[in-house]
């Protein structure tokens, strides 16, 4: 239990270093994806999130994909997105979030299901703390039941997760979190909240977009966005957010 | 009570058939799939965004079943559409050492690519790796099921057929 305590709080440092979304690496070189992926490079392996599984690629020779795990999820719950945070993998599900450490990268293994309410849910994570949009979405089967809300947990105790936050959303699609800033996809706007805090969140400023905001990246002080009319990028600093560019 | 149960019953099952015509798939052959991943110089104009990665000084941007916008960012107040990796099925992508790993429908597929000069390969490919597409109301009528389409064929995308295309 210490172990995952100095852990999480290593993770902590980490990611207050650099980069807290999307992959990390070791001396390989990868990118960064949103909160939306199904696709995580972290070192020599791939990881694949869809509708069953999660499954593991080894492709440290890149002529080659070797499947060295494949973890197969209840009927009846879906898994959406995959965030990796340093040696853990979270997992959103449209019952709950996973949570799987890479000990052994090649075989991810269980560590912890925070459930709620059956919704879409993407993830995000800095420090010790995750971020979860809770989606309803009324035309497919699996989501059509749940709530529209933002979820702050608190991971200090990795295999008994807490809720310490519940805010209500419009309908939040994809976030993105870098440093005192959090970004949600919300209904037709960019919410742009105060994470300074993050057991008392304050909204900064909704962006009105014209289409519905769904995938974004914050990183360096540039947000990324995609929403259904193209590609916008927001510069951010303490107390400013401002568009820079948008492609069609 | 009776005729509540009947208007419940139509309710559902017109509820049901609507939803069984609302999606159809696109499919593709096989032969075709596995030869389809292919690097478009000029860009094309972004329709249904999807996902966003980025890889060094590049955004790359998921055209929903189509492909990946690849997008030069060195100036974000600028980004110009490079290119576009045509990409049947594509929902998804990751990338590790210059291999672009992509869902090409059910096949998991490496492309190894030079974003500067717009060249690039598909080193690897792993068959039937993925699931299929779900359709997006997770309704996939009984003629399109892998038993009942035409043998050899892969579903690349769903088209909302109540949709203006």
């Amino acid at each position: 239990m210490k172990k995952c305590i100095l852990a999480l709080a290593l993770t902590g440092l980490l990611f207050s270093c650099d980069s807290f979304s999307g992959d990390s690496s070791g001396n390989s070189s990868t990118g960064t994806g949103g909160s939306m992926a199904r696709f995580a490079c972290i070192g020599d392996h791939l990881y694949v999130v869809d509708e069953s599984f999660l499954q593991t690629f080894d492709i440290s020779d890149s002529t080659k994909i070797v499947r060295t795990s494949r973890i197969v999820s209840n009927w009846n719950n879906s898994i959406e997105t995959i965030f990796p945070a340093d040696s853990l993998l979270f997992l959103g599900s449209t019952s709950g979030m996973y949570i799987y450490n890479l000990k052994d990268p090649a075989t991810p293994k269980f560590v912890y299901l925070y459930t709620h309410v059956v919704s879409c849910d993407p993830v995000v994570v800095q420090g010790k703390y995750a971020y979860v949009t809770l989606r309803t979405e009324h035309d497919t089967w699996s989501c059509n039941r749940g709530v529209d809300q933002l979820e702050v947990i608190d991971l200090s105790k990795i295999n008994a997760p807490k809720n310490v936050g519940t805010y209500p959303m419009v309908n939040p699609r994809g976030l993105g979190i870098d440093g005192n800033h959090l970004f949600i996809c919300d209904g037709m706007d960019l919410l742009v909240m105060d994470a300074t805090d993050p057991l008392a969140l304050t909204e900064i400023k909704r962006i009105e977009l014209d289409g519905t905001p769904y995938d974004v990246i914050a990183k360096n002080g540039i947000l990324t966005l995609s929403y259904s009319s193209g590609l916008k990028q927001y510069a951010y600093s303490n107390d400013t957010i401002q568009e820079i560019s948008t492609i069609y | 009570m009776k005729k509540l149960l009947l208007l419940f019953s139509i309710l559902l099952f017109s509820g049901f058939s609507y939803n069984g015509v609302e999606y159809i798939p696109m499919l593709m052959d096989r032969t075709e799939l596995e030869t389809s991943v292919q690097l478009v110089s000029s860009a094309l104009p972004i329709r249904n965004p999807g996902r966003i990665y980025i890889y060094q000084n590049w955004l790359l941007l998921v055209e929903q079943y189509k492909g990946i916008h690849l997008i030069d960012n060195a100036d974000p107040a600028n980004p110009v559409r490079r290119g576009f990796l045509r990409v049947p099925g594509c929902q998804s992508m990751a990338v590790r050492n210059g291999v672009l790993y992509v869902d090409n429908a059910v096949d998991l597929v490496g492309f190894q690519f030079d974003l500067n000069t717009m060249q690039g390969q598909e080193l690897v490919r792993s068959r039937k790796a993925l699931p299929e597409i779900n359709s997006p109301d997770g309704y996939v009528p009984w003629e399109f099921s892998r038993a009942n389409r035409p043998a050899n064929t892969e579903i690349v995308g769903w088209i909302n057929q109540n949709a203006d295309v």
